[in-house]
């Protein structure tokens, strides 16, 4: 095991190219995620607003 | 007539719902893969016998610098298809890839820059590949300030689109260039990618890899995609049963 | 509103009659004329770029050395930087003047291409910011230790690219038409597309310093002022459109 997080020696830039990677696409999905929750408010609040009219 | 069949498929509620029932077959698939080429790359795949397990960096700067150019492609063409045919569903398309886009070649920047410490020496070496990635960046940083000048939306749309067109068409002349410029003067460059005899174990792990991204962005832009429709589609009735619930 | 700001006014003025046809290339020629004629009404207009790219020239031996010898080395990369910075500075004036009183609204409803009314103010704005650029930069570089042997190529490289640079300006330019306070923004949009301009020129430049032939980069930088010359000018006419709408 610890020869595998070792990584030949190389731990220092493997693991941190692999969690920028991993970091990199959990942020895309909770952009995404986010973008989508902000439209679907927006959307609400100007249907809310017709019916008000 | 033959485009009807054509605008159904790119009229905005059908885009929505049908986007919303994809991402799943998109997401699940990604998921497996990218987990399976990770423990492919990260354990079952043997060291290098050059570069020892530094190596392994590949199978996330590969893939990212992929999707980098891929979904660069992805906008420029949808961008143009907006342009042409007026549709607004295109352009949310542009509008979703952008980000996603942007955020792997920075990924791409950042790895190889990691992974040429233990090969160069020195975390930035002025690499075409590396260069080029960098310019694509600027590109990319470029295009998502001009859509986000403009406050009108439509017009936002329509700008960025140009511009997507102008920049992919220059991609490669910028390629070109600085693979023209760093011959001159002669940088030292490590080859990593396409080497002639990759045995499977290391070529299958990268393979998934690249699968497995391709589909994660195919998933995240279906999200973000509904998300764009939206934006774009103002007092429309079937946003009222989509979202009115 | 100042005279000669509306097409047809200046096509009566040049003797055409209102509902006469003039060809093509007679009204891109009146809409150079115009042009020229108002600039040098604005002589300021015209010194400001020429003085930074003095100005710009002037900070590298003051930040790096006095000594001409080691300044020889630098100065291709001095010159072009200056060139590209100063270029960019100049595109402020190609559409604002005329996008502010309406005469561009007007080229556009005139009927006429508007690809070819933006080819001649391009080329208008290339004589008369581009030329005088390429004619100070062997100056400059004697200044920077040049020997006089390099001054033809200098001042080919530089007339060469700066047609290039005009071009692409001026599709940054239409891009950025709406945006208030566009500086930035236009320096990223076309900064990066650029930089095949500032290899090949800096590369014929250093050539030409070192007394090799520099035939290579300067067909090279020929032909992008060809494939610019093209395209450009469509993609300025949609990004002007868009922009007017």
């Amino acid at each position: 095991m610890m020869r595998f997080l070792d990584m030949g020696g190389y731990y220092p830039w493997v693991w941190p190219s692999f969690a920028v990677t991993l970091a990199v696409m959990g942020l895309n999905v909770y952009w995404a995620r986010r973008l989508l929750a902000q439209a679907r408010r927006t959307a609400l609040r100007r249907l809310q607003m017709q019916e008000e009219k | 007539m033959a485009w009807t069949w054509f605008h159904r498929l790119a009229s905005p509620p059908h885009i929505y719902r049908t986007a919303a029932r994809l991402t799943p077959w998109f997401a699940w698939p990604a998921a497996l893969l990218i987990v399976a080429g990770l423990i492919g790359g990260l354990w079952l795949a043997p060291p290098d016998y050059q570069q020892g397990d530094a190596y392994r960096i590949m199978y996330v700067h590969a893939p990212s610098a992929w999707l980098s150019l891929l979904v660069y492609t992805i906008m420029a063409v949808a961008g143009g298809i907006g342009l042409i045919w007026r549709m607004k569903v295109a352009h949310a398309v542009a509008a979703a890839a952008a980000p996603i886009g942007a955020s792997f070649t920075l990924a791409t920047l950042v790895t190889g820059s990691l992974w040429g410490k233990p090969m160069w020496g020195t975390y930035w070496q002025w690499d075409p590949r590396l260069t080029s990635e960098l310019l694509l960046f600027f590109l990319y940083l470029g295009y998502m300030g001009l859509r986000s000048a403009f406050e009108d939306l439509q017009r936002a749309d329509r700008a960025s689109a140009v511009l997507a067109v102008v920049g992919v068409i220059n991609v490669p002349i910028i390629h070109y260039s600085v693979v023209w410029w760093n011959s001159l003067h002669q940088g030292p460059s490590v080859m990593y990618l396409g080497k002639p005899t990759m045995p499977p174990s290391m070529l299958v792990p990268l393979l998934l890899m690249f699968l497995g991204f391709t589909l994660f962005f195919a998933a995240v832009l279906l999200v973000r995609l509904r998300g764009e429709v939206l934006l774009r589609e103002r007092s429309a009735h079937w946003v009222l049963e989509e979202v009115g619930a | 509103m100042a005279e000669g700001t509306i097409l047809e006014a200046g096509l009566a003025g040049a003797g055409f009659a209102r509902d006469s046809h003039p060809s093509a290339w007679s009204v891109a020629r009146l809409m150079l004329e115009r042009d020229l004629r108002l600039a040098f009404r604005k002589a300021s207009q015209l010194v400001q770029p020429l003085a930074f790219f003095a100005m710009v020239t002037t900070l590298f031996p003051l930040a790096i050395t006095p000594e001409l010898s080691r300044l020889r080395h630098i100065a291709s990369g001095v010159l072009w930087a200056a060139a590209l910075l100063s270029s960019l500075l100049a595109l402020e004036f190609l559409f604002r003047d005329d996008a502010q009183d309406g005469t561009l609204e007007q080229y556009a409803l005139s009927g006429r291409a508007l690809t070819g009314l933006l080819s001649a103010k391009t080329a208008a704005h290339w004589l008369l910011t581009g030329l005088p650029l390429a004619l100070m930069a062997p100056l400059a570089a004697v200044a920077l230790g040049v020997p006089s042997h390099a001054l033809p190529g200098i001042l080919a490289s530089v007339t060469l690219g700066t047609v290039t640079l005009s071009l692409l300006g001026a599709v940054g330019a239409a891009l950025t038409l709406g945006v208030r306070r566009a500086g930035a923004l236009l320096s990223l949009l076309t900064l990066p597309l650029a930089i095949p301009v500032l290899i090949f020129g800096a590369h014929a430049t250093q050539l030409a310093i070192r007394g090799e032939p520099y035939g290579a980069p300067l067909t090279l930088l020929a032909a992008l002022a060809v494939f610019g010359m093209t395209l450009a000018p469509l993609a300025a006419a949609a990004a002007v459109r868009i922009n007017l709408e």
